[in-house]
């Protein structure tokens, strides 16, 4: 195909991925409903090679998709009969500024690798999704990706201070410079978080974090799942600021502790991680009233990690739990929605409800502090009745966060998997303003197009179910 | 209140209106279809941007105050648009919360105020700014129609992030009629320390120690001796560093020791940090705002009284050294001082630093001859015009006042 030849032309090459296996390896993300295989996907190495990808496909009216490290939750990386434009190749730190806190690098680079090339000078980069060993800069500002610590240090968007950019004309452009304000409408915010749609993220500045004097990290054991939601709606009210509260039930324990024996209680219904950090004085005052908060509640024992690799065992088991599911069914589909703090004991029982009710098993393992949910829900992929039970459920968790005053996703994206619950979130004025502010820099609507609004260009509603087709069975 | 009291740059507006619900703002803004509409809240800003190229109706939120929504446990805050910031701390303080937000004058300042102007914060370095706090936004775009950005709750990715575009926005997308905030626990402590410095120290070191160390200071401010004036009671003609700690007991107080001050008593300490807060909002001639890094903050500092002095002006500078953010205000010295050359100057070496300036209020002898408000103008300059093209066609909102006359 020509256009094959006129991609590797660009790239080399050995960055041009379009034979029947390199398809279907870009047919999806982590999002595992939904799959479609790009006519190609693409590995350029820099920014102009971006830039000369997206003004040929500009030219030939296809549509392109920008793809970081495909750990993605929605389905945002899709791109039927398009170009992926991957940007793994492109994970170079290019600058560290340690004297004014900050740190460029490509959009490629791997989120832990920032902080691995800072750690040794005292600082982080804090946002820390638990795919921070595989996901991207890239991919992790497209969807203002959240993470445990992210309660007290804030998202990517609280720490991104520039973006290089090359929108879908094919213009390479900067948004943000490094430093902390820029004049005019925050172009920068809305791009941040805007799930690839608004063109493709090449390079980003980022604001680094000292890393804290001290740390304490409990680990809080509950016979019921109601007096460990108890205990965080009330560490939350007490005023505390924990640097992260999360929270894993008996489901996710039994197979974290089988993948990674940490010593987790088989028995418990639901334990705490509940880390403070900051000066090491008053810290252990802090770390005392939480502890305090967790035997009020009924907490059956309340350990603290000892030493630093007893913390970074507890973390890593904790990051990677979804993971260890697998030991108990073949497929599983995460949620990421949110509800308010107070609400967390009645929708935590309502979501085991709605599992009892489609026979279905569902493991919690989420960002308690911020009300930021993860029901995992175990299936098969290949039995159409679970597809069909697990649609159904995910459908009936997102109506009740809804019903709660909640949003759709704290930190996945919508991409194509809640495309179609926009209007239920946001009024038809509302929707039509994010459509108008796509068009500002994806007029064309080539750039990543079926994702975020259920609204195409052109204004015509998308409303319609999907095809079954597009299911996988 | 006289169509006068909203005059901005002198200019006074035919008629003015005080909506008491939003259904009644949309009603007006449907009939307004056709004329210019300025919003109004604290109108504690309107000296900024170009003069306005129509100037029909002012349309103030001042009677839209209620508190529409606050589960203290939820830590979040929704409320109406006019609500003054003092107004909402101090319901907040009554359940131990605070808006995180040390914004000037805040009797005065309304929450959609301090969004459309993107209102600076004494403790942005570690609480963040209005962008970090804000959750949702309730807009009354150019049709009348209510928009909803973002959400009720601390953790929202669905759908663009509308309150990122409508804050900072000026006034020039439509009205912000309510919005939710994030909320914080008060700190149960807090101190102010000041460090004198000689008056032509270079202080780069010291905040360069200071930002490296162990200490975590809620804010930290460089100021040259002519600002020490109005913020620093009894200030002697040296620089001040003010740094402030908020937090637990133990951790402030072991912050105070590390750095072997003592702290201000409680009333000087309250003084000081109120006018530090209000600094950027005390009325001068020509009042200048800097992004820069916080390692060009010492040096900048010196080179812009320094620029001024040569001028014939006296120049305050106030530096949040901790984010290389810094105000100025000029006043000139002499007679013959001439703003004219001095900008020119004063921009150039702005120019050479890198980063971005807007000059929040100057004198007419500059505005008349079209001095830029807000330098430089970038290529994402295109994709500001299509903004509002796209959100106000008509040119409704503050017409020709923002960034490249919009």
């Amino acid at each position: 195909m020509e256009i094959l030849n006129s991609l590797r032309h660009i790239v080399g090459a050995d960055g041009v991925l379009a034979e029947k296996g390199e398809r279907a390896v870009y047919e999806s993300d982590a999002y595992p409903l939904e799959k479609a295989e790009p006519l190609a996907t693409v590995l350029p190495r820099t920014t102009d090679q971006v830039s000369a990808v997206v003004k040929l496909c500009a030219a030939h009216d296809l549509p392109f998709a920008p793809r970081g490290a495909g750990t993605g939750l929605a389905g945002g990386t899709l791109c039927p009969g398009g170009v992926l434009i991957g940007v793994a190749r492109m994970n170079r730190i290019l600058d560290i500024d340690l004297r004014n806190r900050r740190l460029t690098a490509q959009a490629g680079a791997v989120n832990i690798a920032l902080t691995k090339a800072v750690a040794g000078d005292g600082y982080l980069y804090a946002p820390d999704p638990s795919s921070q060993g595989a996901s991207t800069l890239g991919g992790n500002i497209a969807n203002n990706a959240g993470g445990p610590h992210t309660l007290k240090y804030g998202v990517t968007a609280n720490h991104v201070l520039a973006v290089q950019m090359v929108l879908p004309d094919g213009e390479i452009i900067t948004l943000g410079d490094k430093t902390e304000d820029v004049n005019g409408y925050d172009l920068l915010g809305v791009a941040l978080g805007s799930e690839g749609t608004f063109g493709i993220i090449t390079e980003a500045t980022v604001r680094l974090t000292r890393q804290p004097q001290a740390v304490r990290t409990l680990l809080a054991v509950f016979d019921t799942v109601d007096d460990a939601t108890q205990t965080v709606s009330e560490i939350m009210a007490a005023g505390i600021v924990p640097a992260a509260l999360e929270m894993m039930d008996a489901v996710i324990l039994q197979t974290v502790e089988d993948a990674f024996h940490f010593g987790f209680p088989r028995d418990a219904e639901a334990i705490l991680i509940i880390e403070v950090d900051g000066l090491e004085a008053g810290l252990e005052t802090q770390a005392e009233s939480a502890r305090a908060i967790c035997f009020q509640n009924h907490a059956r024992e309340v350990r603290t990690a000892a030493t630093a690799v007893e913390r970074a065992n507890l973390w890593a088991a904790r990051k990677k739990a979804v993971g260890t599911l697998g030991r108990l069914a073949p497929s599983c589909v995460t949620q990421d929605c949110v509800i308010p703090r107070s609400k967390l004991p009645e929708t935590l029982r309502a979501i085991a409800e709605i599992g009892r009710r489609y026979d279905l098993r569902i493991a919690n393992v989420f960002h308690a502090g911020d009300g930021n949910l993860h029901p995992v829900t175990l299936f098969d992929e290949r039995n159409p009745d679970d597809v069909r039970r697990v649609t159904a459920a995910s459908h009936e968790i997102l109506e009740l966060c809804l019903g709660l005053g909640g949003t759709l996703t704290g930190e996945h994206g919508i991409g194509v998997e809640k495309r179609d619950y926009m209007p239920q979130l946001f009024p038809p004025e509302t929707l039509q303003t994010m459509a108008d502010l796509r068009t500002v820099f994806n007029p064309t609507g080539l750039c990543n197009p079926g994702k975020v609004l259920p609204i195409s260009h052109g204004c015509a509603w998308e409303m319609g179910a999907r095809s079954e087709a597009s299911v996988v069975d | 209140m006289t169509n006068r009291a909203y005059a901005v740059l002198g200019r006074a507006p035919a008629q003015a209106a005080e909506p008491e619900t939003m259904a009644q703002a949309q009603a007006i803004v449907r009939a307004a279809s056709g004329l210019s509409v300025t919003p109004w809240g604290g109108g504690t800003r309107q000296c900024l941007g170009f003069p306005l190229e129509r100037y029909d109706l002012a349309l103030s939120t001042a009677k839209l105050t209620r508190i529409t929504e606050y589960v203290p446990a939820d830590l979040t805050v929704t409320a109406e648009a006019g609500l003054t910031v003092a107004q909402l701390q101090e319901v907040l303080a009554e359940q131990g919360q605070t808006l995180p937000l040390e914004v000037a004058l805040p009797s005065q300042q309304t929450l959609g105020g301090v969004i459309a102007a993107r209102a600076d914060s004494l403790t942005r370095f570690s609480r963040g700014s209005v962008r970090d706090c804000l959750l949702g936004v309730t807009v009354i775009n150019c049709r009348g129609e209510v928009v909803k950005g973002g959400g009720k709750v601390v953790k929202n990715v669905a759908g663009y992030d509308l309150p990122k575009l409508y804050c900072g926005s000026l006034g020039t997308l439509g009205l912000i009629t309510e919005a939710t905030f994030k909320v914080a626990p008060l700190p149960e402590s807090s101190a102010t320390a000041l460090l004198p410095l000689p008056a032509d120290f270079n202080s780069e070191d010291v905040l360069d120690t200071l930002l490296g160390s162990d200490l975590m200071p809620t804010f930290l401010f460089l100021l040259n001796p002519e600002a020490a004036r109005t913020v620093v009671p009894g200030a002697e003609s040296v620089q001040y560093v003010i740094a402030g700690f908020d937090g637990n007991a133990e951790a402030v107080a072991w912050q105070l020791k590390t750095l072997g001050v003592d702290a201000l008593d409680s009333t000087t300490a309250l003084e000081v940090r109120s006018r530090l807060r209000d600094f950027s909002l005390d009325a001068a001639p020509m009042t200048a705002a800097f992004h820069l890094l916080s390692s060009q903050v010492g040096a900048f500092s010196r080179m812009v009284e320094w620029t001024a002095r040569r001028a014939g002006f006296t120049a305050s500078v106030v530096s949040d050294a901790a984010l290389g953010l810094m105000t100025a205000h000029f006043v000139p010295a002499f007679d013959e001082a001439r703003w004219t050359s001095f900008y020119v100057d004063l921009k150039d070496k702005a120019d050479r630093c890198g980063g971005s300036f807007r000059i929040e209020c100057m004198p007419s002898e500059l505005r008349d001859i079209g001095t830029q408000v807000w330098s430089p103008v970038l290529p994402d300059f295109r994709l500001m015009a299509r903004v509002k093209d796209l959100f106000d066609p008509e040119r409704m909102w503050n017409p020709g006042r923002f960034l490249g006359k919009l």
